[in-house]
C-alpha cells in the first residue's frame, strides 16, 4: 500500500513537472501589425514571420480575399486572427503548430437570392453568432423581437432569419451569455459578439441531462460552486455543501474523516426508519450506487434516519460507514448541483426521490495551458469539552449514591472507592479527544487546450490524522483527468472523464472513555502493556482493549465516463453515455493477544477481521436531442434510455484462535477461519423524455416523462410510469406588467411545477424468500446451516411521491440584490416502509406498501446581495432558510394497524409524546412526572395513542427542525479576500443530561462513571431540598418506563456553527507578471471554527455518548496559478 | 474516423433507446449467497441445510436464548434453584431473581419469546417448503424426516411458549399476512397441538439415529416419544405417561450412565437427544452454558494457597475470581442428601468466610457442563432429554396411577446410581414428595425443570413466596408477561393478568 501512495506522489510530481514545461508553449504569441489595404498573402506571410506558424491555404482563396486594414500592438495571435479572419470570407483551423485556412461555409450555404419566391426580398438577416473570443457559438438562440420567426445557431455560429422586418431587433441568448439585442439589419451579415454572463441569473446550471440557467430553468435546482468549495478545508465535497443551498441539511455522523454524512433534501421523504433517505448522486453523469448488503446502520438518534454504509459494507469500521465521496477530491469539483423538485428530479425517475446532487468535476478551457497548485497545511482540534466531574466531586456523587441506596460501600461493589487511588484524577476527555490533528492537503492541475481539444489533469494528495491521540493518519491521494474534443467539423464530439482515488484509513474507538472515573487507573501499567491487572482486580472490564485493535481501510475508487456525441441533421444530436465505477474497500480489524485479558480463564488468542467491500456499477444512457424554432416557438426534445446494472459484494472473514501475533496479518496461519459474503445486483432500467417549450424567453415550459423499471420489484411489479410539469413566466420582460412594478424590481419571474415521482429504495430482493447464513453460524453435523433471512413480500411495489412546487423568483437593482421564495408540498403515498410486525411471526418487520399518506411541505428563501461593488472594494452576501412541516394526510385502517399507538392523522410523524417531568420529589429525591388524567397514577400504556385513556403523555416534542440555514459574506479589497459561512439548526435533540431518553446512554448520577458537573451540582442531596432538578445519585440507575418516556429525556439542540472562515491575499498582478506567474496567494481557512448552542453534550450535531465530535481545522496555504 | 462511423454509433444509440425498459433490463440473477425456498427444498442435500440452520441457530454462538442454557439460567434464577451474583446491581437478571419482571424487561423478550417464535417460524417454513407442491424431487423419506423434526421441534418450542407465557399466539404459518394480527390461543389449546405436532412427528420419524450417524444430535422417533411423556405428565394423563416412558426405559438404545461423570458425555447411552454445542465461540462469551463456570476453581488449588482468601477483607476483594455468574441459592446447595455422589460430580463450591454476612456458606453452582469451548471438539454434547427424567416421569406417573412398588423401582434406580439407599416413602403423598425431591437433585440447572415442576404441580406460590427477594409475592408473577414491543404492534394481543 505504500508502494501505490509512492507512485501517487511521484504522479503528482510527474503532473507538477509536466506543467512547468508546457506552459511556455501555446498560442499565446504577441504579434504587432500596422497594415492598410494590404493584401492578405502579405498579411500572413508576416504572420508567420512572428509567430513561427505555418500556413497553409490556397491561391484560390486568396483570390477571393478582400484587402486587409489591421493595426495591433503585442496582440495575441489568436486574437488577431479574429480580426483578421472576420470580414473576409474565410475562416481558419489551428492544427497544431499548422494554421489552415478554410473557406468560411455557411457564405456558400445560403445564397441569399436563392429563396423561395414567395418571401418578400429583403426579410431575411443572416448572421454569426460568437463569443468574446471570436469563437462561433453553436445553439444560440435568435428571435424577433416583435416578428414570428426564431432560429438558432448552426454548428458554425451562423443562423438566418425569415420574415424579419427591417425595423425590427433580433434578441440574441445563449445560456451562460448574456443575451444581447441587436437592430436587424437585412440582406448583410450581421456578427453578434455575446458577453459571457455577469449576472448570476445567467450563469450555467447544471440539470438532468443537459444544463440551462437560474433565468430560465422551471426547476428547483441549487448550485455551490468551485468557488466556495475551493474556501474549506474539507477532504469530503459534501461537507462543502453545509448550509449553503435552502432544504438542503448536511450532518457528519462523526468526527472520523472519512466517515458518514448524513444529507438530507426537504426533511425525509419515507417514514421508513430503516431504509435509507440518501439522494442520488451523480458524478459527470454517472450515479454513484453502492448498494447495502451489509445492512444498514440505525442511527442512535430518533430524529436521525439510516444511511447507507457506504464502502464500508462489511460493518468493520468504527465510524459506522465510509462516506463514498470520501474519494472525490473537491479541489477537482467544478459545481455541485442540488436538484429539488419534481421538474428538477424526474428525469431521473425513481432514483430521483429524495432528491440528486449533480457533482460535475472541472474541465479544462482553451487558451494556454494554466497550472495551479495549491498546498495547505494545518491543525485540527476538538471545539468543545463536557464539564466534567473533578475526582472530590466524583467520589462524594458516588458515596451519596451508596448513601441514598443504604448500601454499604464494599471494595466489592465500589472498586473506584476502595481499590483504586483517590487522590489521582486524569481528565479523560482529554485522554479521547485532546489529540491535535495534523491536515495537510495538497493539489495541483493542469488545464488548456485549442477550440477543438481541452484537457485538464488534477493530482491530490491529503493526510489527515484524527484528534484521537492513538490513530494513525488518514491519507488519500487522487487524480482526475477530463478530455474534450471536438471533431474538426463539429459534428462529432468525445468527452472523456476518469477520476481515480486511493485512501488509507487508520481508526481506533475511543468511545466509552471519556467519562471513566477520574480516578481510574491508567490504561498502560508501568511495562508499557494494557493495565489489566489493576481494573481486572476491581471487577471492571478494560476500557481500552480498543487502542491495541486498530481499523485501517484501504480504497480504491474509480470512476469514468465516456460521452459520445454526434450531430446527425442541423440541431438533431445524437449522443450515448458510457459510465463505469468500481469502489473496492480492503478492511482489516485486528484483535491481538496483547489487547486481551491475559488472566482471563480461557486462553486468549488473536482475532483478524478482514473486510472486503466491492461495488461495481456501469450505465448506459442513449440520448437524442432536437432544437426547432416554429416561428418564434422554441421547442427542445429530449428523448433517453438508461440501463444501470450495480454489483455490491461484502466480505467479512474472521481468522480466529492465532497463538501469535505475529502471524495475525495473515489469515492463511489462522487456525479457523470463518467467511461470511454479501450480495446484492440491481439492475434498473428506463426511457424518458423531456419537450422544453420556449417563447420569447418569457414563458417556458418543460415536461418530462419516464418509464422505470426496477429489479427491486417482485415479477409483475417492475415497472411504473412517471412525470412532470413545470412552467415559469418571467413577468419582468412583460411590457404590461413592466409599468406596473417598481423600476429597481429587474427581474421577477413566477414558476411552478407539479410531479409524480416514485422510489424503489427498498434494498434488493426483498420480494423474495431468502435463506442464507449471514449471521455466521457453525455447520451442525457438518451440514451448513440456512435459516430464512427476511420475511419475503412479494406484492409490495412502486412508492408515489406527487410533488407539487411554487416560487417566485426575484431580482433587484440590476442583480445587486436577489431572492427567490419557493414554497413545495410533498405527498408520499404507498410508503414502502418497513413495516413493524409482532416478533411471533417470526421478523420484527417485513418490506410492504404502508397506505398512509404523508405529506411535506414548507418553505424556502434564498438571498443574495452584492452590497458593495467599487472596483477595490466589493462585499456580497448570501442567506437562506428552510422550514420544512411534516403532516400524516391519511391512513385507511390506522386503528388495526402496527401504527396506531404512534401516529394520528393530521399530525406529524415526528412528533414524540412524552410524559411531562414534573420535577423531583424534595422529600424522596426522585423523579416525578404529570399525572395528565389525574387518575392517581403516572401510566405509559403503549398499547393506547398517548394521551387517552390512562396514559398520561401529552407533551409533543416535535424531532424534525425547526428550521434549517445557512448564512455567508465575502468581502474583498484589492488583493485580500475574508469570506466566512455558518450554518444553523433550530430542534431539539436529545438531552445527554437524563439518562432516560430513549436512545441516549448517558451517565446517571450515583454509577461508575463520571458525569456532567451540571448534573451533580443539581442533583438531590438531602430531604425537603426544593430546587433540584435531578434525582439523587444512585448506584442503580433510574431507568423507568416513565423517565424514557418523558420530556426530560429532550432539550434544544440548536446551533450557529461557523463552518468557513477564508482569508486569502493574493499578489499584485504587476509584480507577479515580471515573475511570469499568474497568480500567487496565500490563504488561510477553517472548518467548524466554533459553534454556538445551549446544548449540554459534545456537539449538538453528533449527539451519541462517546462518538468522536467533528473537529475544529485551521489551515495555512498557498496557491500558485502560471 | 468517417462519417460512416459516426453515423453508426448514432443509429446504435437509437437502438439502444429503443431497447430501454424491456424486461431483461431489470432481472438480476439470484442472490449468491442466499438462496429460496422453491431452490433449497429442491433436492435433499440443499433440504438438510434447513435443519442444520434451524440447530444451529438454537445453539447459538454467543449462546444467551432460551435453547443454549438461557432456560436453565432464567428460569433457575425465577425459581428456588440459582442466584446471580450481581443480585440487584443487573436489574435485568435481577428482574427474575425477584420475579418482578416487567413487560418492558428485554431479556425475557430476547431469551425467551423472541428466539422461541424464531425458532417456530423456522419451523414451519420447513414444514411448509417440504412440503410444497414444487419440492416434487424430495424424496418421501427425506420429506417425512424434514416435517418430522420441524414438527418436533415447534411442539418443543410451544412446550415452553406455553408453560412459561401461558396463553400464546399460535402461529403455524409463515405468512405475516395470516398471522400478524394473531389473538392468543388458550393453554389448552396450544397443547393440543403439540400433542398433535408430536404424532404426526412420531409417524414420520424412524426409530433410530442412523440420519446423523449414530450420533445422538437429531430428534429421532424415541425423542418425541420421550417428549410426548413429559407433555403427557404436565397434562396429567398419567396412563400415557406411563407407557411413553416405559417405551423408552425399556429400550435397549438407552440406559443410566453408572459413572456419573459421562452423563452428559457426547452420545452416552443416557441421552435421548443432544444439540452440538457451538465450537466457534467468540468472542469468548461469559453468558452461556459457561456461566456456570467461575475464573478458577477453588477446589483445584490446594488449601495453603486458597487459606488467605477466607479472610473477609481479601475474600470480598478477590472471591469473584472463584465465583461464576450464577450459582446455586443456598437452600439448593443444602438439598442434597449427605452421600449423594451428584453433588460432587455436577456442581463446585467456593468456601466463604465464617464472619457475617457470608456466615460460612459454601456457594455451589452447577458443573454438569465442565469445559470451555473454544475452538475445540466438544467432548460433552447439550443434553437435552435423558433417560433418567423418564425413570422420574413413569415414578410420578405410576404413584397416580396407584402402582407405588412400581414408582418405587423408578425412583430407586435413579437413587442407586447417584450412591443413596432406597427410598423409604410408602404413602402416595411421601412417594410424591420423594419424586419431587429427586427431580430437583437429580435435574437441576436443566431446562428449567425446578421451575416449571414447582409451577405444574400447584407449589410455587409456597415455595417461591417464602424467599425473601420475591416478597411481596403475587400470584401472576407465575408468568412470564408478553413483551410490550408486541402488544404495541398487534392490537389483538392482551397482557397477562397483573402485569
Amino acid at each position: 500500500m505504500g508502494k501505490l501512495l509512492l507512485v501517487m506522489r511521484l504522479t503528482f510530481l510527474v503532473v507538477l513537472g509536466a506543467a512547468m514545461h508546457v506552459s511556455a508553449s501555446g498560442i499565446a504569441q504577441k504579434i504587432t501589425l500596422h497594415e492598410r489595404n494590404a493584401s492578405l498573402r502579405n498579411v500572413l506571410t508576416e504572420l508567420q514571420r512572428q509567430s513561427h506558424y505555418d500556413f497553409i491555404y490556397t491561391n484560390e482563396q486568396l483570390a477571393l480575399s478582400k484587402a486587409v486594414n489591421l493595426d495591433v500592438q503585442s496582440v495575441d495571435l489568436q486574437d488577431v486572427l479574429n480580426q483578421l479572419f472576420s470580414d473576409q470570407p474565410l475562416t481558419y483551423l489551428i492544427d497544431d503548430h499548422s494554421i489552415i485556412i478554410r473557406d468560411k461555409p455557411v457564405v456558400k450555404a445560403p445564397p441569399i437570392n436563392a429563396k423561395p419566391p414567395e418571401a418578400p426580398p429583403g426579410s431575411k438577416v443572416i448572421g454569426i453568432v460568437l463569443d468574446e473570443k471570436g469563437n462561433p457559438i453553436a445553439g444560440a438562440s435568435v428571435q424577433a423581437k416583435h416578428g414570428r420567426s426564431g432560429a438558432s445557431t448552426d454548428k458554425n455560429g451562423y443562423f438566418m432569419l425569415k420574415e424579419v422586418d427591417e425595423k425590427d431587433t433580433l434578441i440574441v441568448s445563449f445560456i451562460g451569455y448574456q443575451t444581447r439585442s441587436v437592430p436587424a439589419s437585412n440582406n448583410a451579415m450581421l456578427t453578434i459578439k455575446l458577453e459571457e454572463a455577469t449576472n448570476a441569473l445567467d450563469e450555467v446550471v447544471i440539470q438532468g441531462y443537459g444544463h440551462t440557467t437560474q433565468r430560465l430553468t422551471t426547476a428547483d435546482i441549487g448550485r455551490v460552486t468551485s468557488a466556495e468549495i475551493e474556501k474549506q478545508p474539507v477532504t469530503d465535497p459534501l461537507l462543502a455543501i453545509e448550509g449553503r443551498i435552502a432544504g438542503v441539511v448536511v450532518t457528519p455522523q462523526s468526527g472520523y474523516e472519512a466517515g458518514e454524512v448524513k444529507v438530507e433534501i426537504r426533511g425525509r421523504n419515507s417514514i421508513n426508519s430503516s431504509f435509507t433517505s440518501d439522494p442520488l448522486y451523480v458524478i459527470d453523469g454517472v450515479p454513484l450506487t453502492i448498494l447495502d448488503v451489509g445492512g444498514t446502520v440505525h442511527y442512535n438518534d430518533l430524529s436521525a434516519t439510516n444511511l447507507s454504509r457506504g464502502l464500508d459494507q462489511t460493518g468493520l469500521s468504527i465510524s459506522l460507514g465510509q462516506s463514498p465521496l470520501y474519494n472525490i477530491n473537491p479541489a477537482d469539483i467544478e459545481s455541485i448541483d442540488v436538484l429539488k423538485d419534481a421538474d428538477a428530479t424526474a428525469i431521473y425517475g425513481s432514483r430521483g426521490a429524495n432528491g440528486v446532487i449533480l457533482i460535475t468535476t472541472k474541465k479544462g478551457k482553451p487558451g494556454t495551458n494554466v497550472f495551479d497548485l495549491q498546498a495547505s497545511e494545518g491543525i485540527s482540534f476538538n471545539t468543545r469539552a463536557w464539564p466534567l466531574l473533578n475526582t472530590p466531586q466524583y467520589l462524594d456523587m458516588r458515596r451519596q449514591a451508596f448513601r441514598n441506596d443504604g448500601v454499604v460501600p464494599t471494595p466489592l461493589n465500589a472498586p473506584d472507592l476502595f481499590l483504586w487511588d483517590t487522590t489521582r484524577y486524569v481528565n479523560w476527555q482529554k485522554v479521547a479527544y485532546g489529540g491535535v490533528g495534523q491536515n495537510l492537503h495538497l493539489t495541483s492541475s493542469i488545464s488548456g487546450g485549442t477550440a477543438q481539444t481541452t484537457f485538464r489533469v488534477g493530482a491530490g494528495y491529503d493526510r489527515i490524522t484524527d484528534i484521537t491521540r492513538v490513530a494513525g493518519a488518514n491519507q488519500r491521494a487522487t487524480v482526475a483527468i477530463n478530455i474534450n474534443n471536438t471533431s474538426s467539423n463539429k459534428r462529432f464530439q468525445t468527452a472523456i472523464s476518469a477520476n481515480y482515488a486511493y485512501s488509507l484509513l487508520n481508526q481506533v474507538n475511543m468511545s466509552g472513555q471519556a467519562n471513566l472515573p477520574p480516578n481510574a487507573p491508567p490504561a498502560y501499567d508501568s511495562s508499557g502493556k494494557l493495565n489489566f491487572r489493576q481494573w481486572d482486580l476491581a471487577g471492571v472490564q478494560l476500557p481500552f482493549t480498543a487502542l491495541l485493535q486498530p481499523y485501517n481501510s484501504r480504497t480504491n475508487a474509480i470512476s469514468t465516463n465516456l460521452s459520445l456525441s454526434y450531430l446527425i441533421l442541423k440541431n438533431l444530436r445524437a449522443a450515448v453515455s458510457f459510465g463505469y465505477n468500481n469502489n473496492q474497500a480492503y478492511q482489516s480489524r485486528l484483535t491481538p493477544i496483547a489487547s486481551q485479558d491475559p488472566n482471563s480463564l480461557i486462553k486468549p488468542s488473536g482475532i483478524n477481521n478482514y473486510g472486503n467491500s466491492r461495488a461495481n456499477n456501469w450505465i448506459i444512457e442513449p440520448q437524442l436531442t432536437y432544437s426547432t424554432f416554429i416561428r418564434r416557438h422554441k421547442f427542445d426534445f429530449l428523448a433517453g434510455a438508461t440501463a444501470q446494472s450495480n454489483v455490491t459484494e461484502g466480505m467479512l472473514v474472521t481468522g480466529s484462535g492465532y497463538t501469535s501475533d505475529i502471524f495475525l496479518h495473515s489469515l492463511s496461519l489462522a487456525p479457523v477461519q470463518k467467511t461470511l459474503d454479501n450480495y446484492g445486483e440491481y439492475k434498473y432500467s428506463g426511457i424518458f423524455g423531456r419537450i422544453t417549450y420556449n417563447y420569447a424567453n418569457k414563458y417556458i415550459l418543460n415536461i418530462n416523462g419516464r418509464r422505470d423499471g426496477s429489479s427491486r420489484f417482485g415479477p409483475g411489479n417492475q415497472f411504473g410510469n412517471f412525470g412532470s410539469v413545470g412552467a415559469a413566466w418571467i413577468a419582468s420582460d412583460e411590457p404590461f406588467i413592466r409599468e406596473v412594478i417598481p423600476a429597481v424590481l429587474s427581474f421577477f419571474k413566477l414558476r411552478g411545477s407539479y410531479g409524480i415521482t416514485g422510489s424503489d429504495a427498498v434494498g434488493d430482493y426483498q420480494f423474495l424468500s431468502q435463506w442464507g447464513n449471514t449471521s455466521g453460524l457453525s455447520n451442525y453435523d457438518s451440514i451448513v446451516p440456512l435459516l430464512p433471512q427476511l420475511e419475503a413480500n412479494p406484492k409490495f411495489h412502486w412508492q408515489v411521491n406527487k410533488k407539487l412546487e411554487a416560487a417566485i423568483q426575484t431580482q433587484w437593482f440590476n442583480g445587486f440584490l436577489s431572492m427567490d421564495i419557493v414554497y413545495y408540498r410533498d405527498r408520499c403515498n404507498n410508503q414502502l416502509v418497513n413495516m413493524p410486525l409482532p416478533q411471533f411471526t417470526g421478523f420484527t418487520s417485513v418490506t410492504a406498501n404502508r397506505p398512509a399518506n404523508v405529506q411535506n411541505s414548507g418553505l424556502e428563501v434564498t438571498m443574495s446581495a452584492i452590497i458593495l461593488h467599487t472596483r477595490n472594494f466589493q462585499w456580497q452576501a448570501n442567506f437562506n432558510i428552510g422550514i420544512n412541516r411534516n403532516k400524516l394526510l391519511a391512513y385507511p385502517n390506522l386503528d388495526q394497524s402496527t401504527d396506531r399507538n404512534s401516529y394520528k392523522v393530521g399530525t406529524s410523524l415526528n412528533n414524540y409524546y412524552a410524559l411531562n417531568y414534573a420535577g423531583v420529589d424534595p422529600l424522596t429525591g426522585k423523579f416525578t412526572f404529570t399525572d395528565y388524567n389525574h387518575d392517581g397514577q403516572v401510566t405509559v400504556n403503549d398499547q393506547l395513542f398517548p394521551g387517552t385513556g390512562n396514559d398520561d403523555r401529552y407533551i409533543i416534542i416535535d424531532r424534525e427542525p425547526a428550521y434549517t440555514g445557512g448564512l455567508s459574506t465575502s468581502v474583498t479589497y484589492k488583493q485580500l479576500t475574508v469570506s466566512t459561512s455558518f450554518n444553523f439548526v433550530r430542534q431539539k435533540g436529545i438531552n445527554l443530561l437524563f439518562g432516560g431518553a430513549s436512545g441516549a446512554s448517558s451517565p446517571t448520577a450515583g454509577t461508575m462513571t463520571n458525569i456532567s458537573k451540571y448534573v451533580y451540582d443539581h442533583s438531590w442531596t438531602h430531604p425537603g431540598q426544593t430546587d433540584a432538578l435531578f434525582a439523587r445519585a444512585s448506584n442503580s440507575p433510574i431507568i423507568s418506563i416513565e423517565m424514557t418516556s418523558s420530556n426530560s429525556g429532550w432539550s434544544d439542540a440548536s446551533y450557529f456553527r461557523c463552518s468557513n472562515l477564508y482569508i486569502s491575499y493574493s499578489l499584485p498582478a504587476r509584480l507577479l507578471r515580471k515573475a511570469r506567474i499568474r497568480g500567487l496567494a496565500i490563504n488561510a481557512s477553517t472548518y467548524n471554527l466554533f459553534v454556538i448552542s445551549p446544548y449540554k453534550g459534545l456537539d449538538p450535531e453528533v449527539r451519541t455518548v462517546g462518538a468522536l465530535p467533528p473537529s475544529r481545522k485551521i489551515n495555512a496555504g498557498l496557491s500558485f496559478s502560471f | 474516423m468517417n462519417h460512416c462511423l459516426y453515423k453508426k454509433i448514432g443509429w446504435l444509440g437509437v437502438v439502444l433507446l429503443m431497447a430501454g425498459g424491456c424486461k431483461k433490463f431489470v432481472t438480476v440473477s439470484q442472490p449468491q449467497n442466499t438462496v429460496t425456498t422453491e431452490v433449497l427444498f429442491a433436492n435433499e442435500a440443499q433440504a438438510a441445510s434447513s435443519l442444520a440452520g434451524l440447530y444451529s441457530q438454537m445453539m447459538l454462538p454467543n449462546g444467551n436464548v432460551w435453547s443454549d442454557g438461557g432456560t436453565a439460567v432464567y428460569t433457575g434464577l425465577s425459581s428456588d434453584e440459582m442466584v446471580s451474583r450481581f443480585g440487584i446491581q443487573n436489574p435485568l437478571t435481577y428482574a427474575f431473581e425477584s420475579s418482578q419482571l416487567t413487560s418492558t424487561n428485554t431479556q425475557s423478550s430476547t431469551l425467551f419469546w423472541g428466539p422461541l417464535y424464531k425458532d417456530v417460524y423456522v419451523a414451519n417454513a420447513i414444514i411448509e417448503g417440504a412440503g410444497a407442491a414444487s419440492a416434487v424431487q424430495l424424496s418421501d423419506s427425506a420429506r417425512h424426516q424434514l416435517i418430522g423434526e420441524a414438527k418436533f421441534i415447534r411442539a418443543f418450542c410451544y412446550f415452553y411458549l406455553t408453560n412459561l407465557f401461558g396463553d400464546v399466539p399460535l402461529v403455524l404459518s409463515t405468512d405475516f399476512n395470516k398471522t400478524n394480527l394473531l389473538g392468543r390461543t388458550a393453554q389448552a389449546a396450544v397443547y393440543t397441538q403439540i400433542v398433535s405436532d408430536l404424532k404426526d412427528a412420531e409417524g414420520l420419524l424412524g426409530p433410530y439415529y442412523s440420519v446423523s450417524g449414530g450420533e445422538r444430535i437429531r430428534p429421532n422417533k424415541w425423542a418425541v416419544i420421550a417428549l410426548e411423556a413429559r407433555v403427557s405428565l404436565y397434562q396429567k394423563d398419567w396412563k400415557d405417561a406411563d407407557d411413553q416412558a416405559s417405551a423408552l426405559i425399556g429400550n435397549t438404545l438407552f440406559s443410566l450412565v453408572s459413572n456419573l461423570n459421562t452423563v452428559f458425555a457426547k452420545n452416552s447411552t443416557e441421552s435421548i437427544w443432544q444439540m452440538i454445542p457451538n465450537v466457534v465461540k467468540l468472542p469468548f462469551s461469559p453468558d452461556d452454558i459457561l456461566d456456570f463456570l467461575p475464573q478458577l476453581s477453588w477446589s483445584a488449588y490446594p488449601p495453603s494457597q486458597t487459606a488467605i482468601f477466607l479472610i473477609p477483607s481479601f475474600y470480598s476483594q478477590y472471591s469473584l475470581i472463584f465465583t461464576p455468574n450464577y450459582y446455586l441459592s443456598p437452600s439448593m446447595g443444602k438439598a442434597f442428601e449427605p452421600n449423594d455422589q451428584r453433588r460432587a460430580a455436577w456442581a463446585d463450591y467456593t468456601p466463604t468466610p465464617s464472619a457475617a454476612p457470608w456466615n460460612g456458606d459454601t456457594l455451589w453452582w452447577p458443573k454438569k457442563y465442565t469445559q470451555g469451548l473454544q475452538n475445540v471438539a466438544p467432548a460433552q454434547y447439550y443434553t437435552v432429554l435423558r433417560l433418567a427424567e423418564q425413570y422420574l416421569i413413569r415414578a410420578e406417573a405410576r404413584v397416580w396411577e396407584g402402582n407405588t412398588t412400581g414408582a418405587l423401582a423408578d425412583l430407586n434406580a435413579i437413587r442407586a446410581r447417584a450412591g443413596l439407599p432406597p427410598s423409604t416413602a410408602s404413602s402416595s403423598d411421601d412417594l410424591l414428595a420423594a419424586i419431587a425431591q429427586e427431580r430437583r437433585v437429580e435435574l437441576f440447572a436443566e431446562w428449567g425443570h425446578r421451575y416449571l415442576d414447582l409451577k405444574r404441580t400447584g407449589k410455587a406460590s409456597a415455595v417461591l413466596g417464602a424467599i425473601p427477594a420475591k416478597t411481596p409475592w403475587h400470584d401472576y408473577q407465575l408468568l412470564y408477561p408478553i413483551p410490550q414491543t408486541e402488544l404495541a404492534t398487534d392490537p389483538n394481543l392482551s397482557q397477562n393478568q397483573g402485569y
